[in-house]
C-alpha cells in the first residue's frame, strides 16, 4: 500500500497539509514591533523570524515570508502567528502544527477541478478527510508560481 | 412471435427512446425542477459536511460521499439570488449528485418528487431570457423547469470574474 508522510498545519480554522519532503524547516515567530518592520535589505541582520517581517535570513539565504490568510482575505485584524514553515526559498506563517503522519494514498481525494478553476486554487491538489474537517493539500511550488502571478508583494 | 414483428417492436422502442428523456423531478423551496437522469450519479444526504472557507455563497460546503468529494451547490443562489440553504440549516438536506468536468456536484434540494419518462414533444421551449432552463413541462398541475446544469456551472465562472 503506497503511503505519503504529510505535515498538517493550521491557519485560522483551516487545516493545510504538505508532503513532508517539501518542508525544510519550522521556526517559531517572535513579536517585536520595532524589529518586525525591518526591510528586505536588512535581511542579513535578521536572525529571528519577527512577527510582521516580510523576510528572514537563514544560512545566507533570504527567505521571503507570506501570509496565506491575507491571500484568502481571512485576516482582517491583528493576528499573531506562531510558526514559520519554510520551503525552498519562501515560508508561510502558521497558527499551529498539528501532526506529521503517514497516510495511505487511498485516503487522499483529488481536490475538485471546479473549485481549482473557479477560485484559482490550482495549488491545492488534494484533500484528506479528518474528523469533521478537511485537510487541504498544497503544492508549494505551484503556490509560489501563483503568488508571483498574483503580484503578491512578498514574492 | 415472428421475426418481422419482433424487429418492428425493436425499431419502435428505439424511436421511442430517441423521442423521450428520463428526468428526476425535485422541489427546491416552492419551485419544481427536473434534471436528466443520465446526468445523475447518485443521491445523498448532507452529513458532516465542511464549509468551504473561501467559497462563494452558492457553494455550501464539501462532503465525502461514496468515495468522492462532492461540492454542495445551492442553485437558487444563481437562479434567484436567494439562498434556500442557510449554512447552519443545511444538515440533513438532500442532494442529487451530478458529474460535470471531473467534479461531482451535490445539487441541494428539499424534496425528491418522482422520475418521469418525458416525451420531447411534451417539453415547452422557454424564452432566451430563461437561459438556465432547457424547457418546461407540466407535472400534476405544477410547472417544472428542466435545468441546464452545464450552463449554470459555466455561469459561475463568469460571476467569479
Amino acid at each position: 500500500m503506497k503511503t505519503a508522510r504529510i505535515f498538517i498545519v493550521k491557519i485560522f480554522e483551516i487545516f493545510l497539509g504538505f508532503l513532508e519532503e517539501d518542508v525544510n524547516y519550522v521556526f517559531p515567530i517572535y513579536y517585536d514591533m520595532r524589529k518586525s518592520f525591518l526591510k528586505v535589505g536588512d535581511a542579513k541582520y535578521i536572525e529571528r523570524v519577527w512577527g510582521f517581517a516580510s523576510v528572514f535570513s537563514f544560512r545566507g539565504k533570504d527567505i521571503k515570508i507570506t501570509d496565506l490568510s491575507a491571500l484568502w482575505n481571512l485576516n482582517k485584524e491583528f493576528h499573531k502567528f506562531k510558526y514559520l514553515l519554510i520551503f525552498d526559498d519562501y515560508g508561510i506563517r502558521l497558527d499551529d502544527l498539528i501532526d506529521i503522519r503517514e497516510f495511505s494514498l487511498e485516503d487522499i481525494y483529488i481536490f475538485p477541478k471546479y473549485l481549482q478553476k473557479l477560485l484559482k486554487l490550482e495549488y491545492i491538489w488534494g484533500t484528506l478527510r479528518m474528523k469533521k474537517s478537511v485537510v487541504y493539500l498544497i503544492d508549494p511550488e505551484i503556490l509560489k508560481r501563483h503568488l508571483e502571478g498574483t503580484g503578491e508583494k512578498i514574492l | 412471435m415472428n421475426l418481422r414483428k419482433e424487429l418492428e417492436e425493436k425499431i419502435n422502442k428505439e424511436i421511442k427512446k430517441e423521442e423521450s428523456i428520463r428526468v428526476i423531478i425535485i422541489r427546491i423551496k416552492d419551485k419544481f425542477f427536473a434534471i436528466e437522469l443520465e446526468l445523475l450519479t447518485g443521491v445523498g444526504k448532507v452529513e458532516d459536511h465542511v464549509v468551504f472557507p473561501i467559497g462563494p455563497k452558492y457553494i455550501k460546503g464539501i462532503q465525502f460521499t461514496y468515495g468522492n468529494l462532492i461540492v454542495l451547490f445551492d442553485i437558487m443562489e444563481i437562479l434567484e439570488e436567494s439562498s434556500t440553504f442557510p449554512n447552519k440549516g443545511i444538515e440533513d438536506a438532500l442532494f442529487v449528485i451530478v458529474k460535470y468536468e471531473d467534479t461531482y456536484f451535490g445539487i441541494l434540494l428539499n424534496e425528491l418528487i418522482n422520475t418521469k419518462e418525458l416525451l420531447k414533444k411534451e417539453i415547452v421551449q422557454v424564452p432566451q431570457t430563461k437561459e438556465f432552463y432547457k424547457g418546461t413541462f407540466r407535472y400534476n398541475a405544477q410547472m417544472v423547469y428542466i435545468l441546464d446544469l452545464a450552463k449554470i456551472i459555466e455561469h459561475t465562472y463568469e460571476i467569479q470574474k
